[in-house]
């Protein structure tokens, strides 16, 4: 049902722009095997939508800020102990770009969830901590005197209604060598 | 509406200069990347998207490799010059630059998530694929277009639809599904909250915003507007009023959102400046100046000798 409501509305806002004469004399100028190329490309956008998936890459649905949340957030920060016992906060965004960046951020905070679920899973925690140990060779490569000897993993909570953060709670540490 | 209605005169320079600029875009996004990177974590983190699910699993696994990861971003930025460019054979190039993006973008989705930020700008890339994209501001440069004339604007007016599009479903899904607690309620509070750990580095200002309630109030307001001119985003292409606003809202809060959620979709802002304006009024601008200054620069050069 849901789905078919966004699909009207949709509907709704594209009638004007497919009534325009001249939208349609322009696409309908161009030859059929550009017509109909671009008509999938329009047919797979809406699906992607509609009826696909968040891995139906590279024509997805765009749900973003779409559902409802509450409470305060979690935070999940990675501290990098190094060889000469200094501590540095361990940022992907320091080695990747910033969408590689925002990905790996995401791709950890889902490890750590699913951990913190099942803290006994054995798969799990080795991906978690190989995953951590690429991150901290990408600080080696850059300061190869001074490498990352372990990983601290902690939480914080930040208070939605005031944007206070509370103090880091150790979940755990990933010893590298 | 036939007057308003967006990019009914393209020249192939036009097109040729949207060519440059997303080619150009794509070398800001691959070339930062450590693309090895991949190769370092763990194969069981690689889960394949779309119809990359379609080539064995050991095909993906032997490309990534770190050798064979830094030969394929090399091969993907020679590509994306020479697309950016124009070289001739175009199609080709183009066509084989766009099948590597696929495959980039998708491989560093296989190892995360599908996040959105560069989606429009590979569908914008199919479309350069499709079209004449380098019969204007190409090098070498063509003699006469090979294009039939109405190709050009056909091009501009649907990479600017597949780029609209995507707004359109985005507020669609938000209203259907959430309105109107997502805007009422603490939703938005929520996000800037959580979305504030995703960079350490980031400006820190959506934890700040929440200490300041006039500021969350305004931010909630701001999501109700920006929601209704996403929903309405397609209508861009037909009526030129509107597209004018819908610029300035949309672009800002591209950057509000850059500032309060360390999220910002760099690209979608440049190809809505790209795309959903005058794209032939400006290039012909640009050109003008350009060939004027050139004009005033010659007398001199001869003056020196």
């Amino acid at each position: 049902v849901s789905a078919l409501a966004e699909a009207a509305l949709i509907a709704a806002v594209l009638a004007p722009v497919a009534l325009s004469r001249s939208v349609r004399r322009t696409f309908l100028a161009i030859d059929r095997p550009r017509q109909a190329a671009l008509a999938a490309m329009v047919a797979l956008t809406l699906a992607g939508q509609l009826v696909l998936s968040t891995r139906s890459f590279p024509f997805v649905d765009w749900r973003m800020y779409g559902s409802v949340a509450e409470g305060d957030a979690v935070a999940y920060e990675y501290d990098a102990v190094l060889r000469s016992g200094r501590t540095i906060a361990l940022v992907p965004g320091r080695y990747l770009a910033p969408e590689s960046a925002d990905r790996m951020m995401e791709a950890l905070r889902r490890q750590v969830e699913r951990l913190r679920a099942a803290p006994a899973a054995p798969a799990d925690r080795r991906e978690h901590e190989q995953t951590l140990a690429a991150l901290a060779g990408m600080h080696d490569d850059e300061h190869p005197g001074d490498p990352v000897a372990a990983v601290l993993v902690t939480h914080r909570t930040v208070a939605s209604s005031s944007g206070e953060r509370s103090d880091p709670g150790h979940l755990w540490t990933v010893r590298l060598r | 509406v036939s007057a308003g209605v967006l990019h009914q005169r393209v020249s192939p320079a036009t097109l040729g200069v949207v060519r440059a600029a997303v080619f150009a875009i794509w070398l800001a996004v691959i070339v930062p990347d450590p693309l090895h990177f991949l190769g370092r974590l763990p194969d069981t983190m690689f889960e394949p998207v779309g119809a990359m699910k379609l080539v064995p699993r050991e095909a993906w696994l032997a490309l990534l490799e770190p050798a064979a990861l830094d030969a394929f971003k090399g091969v993907l930025i020679a590509l994306l010059v020479l697309a950016a460019v124009g070289l001739r054979p175009y199609p080709a190039i183009a066509a084989a630059a766009a099948l590597m993006l696929t495959v980039h973008q998708g491989l560093v989705r296989g190892f995360t998530f599908t996040n959105h930020e560069e989606l429009a700008l590979l569908v914008c890339t199919y479309v350069l694929v499709l079209f004449p994209a380098a019969d204007g501001f190409a090098w070498p440069a063509r003699r006469t277009p090979a294009g039939w004339p109405g190709l050009y604007p056909a091009a501009l007016l649907a990479m600017a639809l597949l780029l609209l599009l995507p707004y359109c479903g985005i507020a669609a899904h938000r209203i259907v599904s959430a309105a109107p607690e997502v805007f009422s309620g603490d939703s938005l509070p929520y996000w800037l909250a959580s979305l504030d750990g995703l960079d350490r580095d980031g400006w820190g200002v959506g934890r700040w915003v929440l200490g300041e309630p006039w500021l969350v109030g305004l931010l909630k307001a701001g999501f109700v507007v920006t929601t209704l001119f996403e929903l309405l985003a397609p209508l861009c292409l037909i009526l030129p009023r509107f597209r004018r606003a819908w610029i300035v809202v949309v672009v800002s809060f591209h950057v509000v959102n850059w500032f309060t959620l360390n999220l910002f979709f760099w690209q979608n802002a440049l190809l809505i400046l790209l795309l959903v304006t005058d794209t032939e009024a400006w290039v012909a601008r640009g050109r003008s100046r350009i060939e004027a200054a050139a004009a005033t620069l010659r007398p001199a050069r001869f003056a020196r000798r």
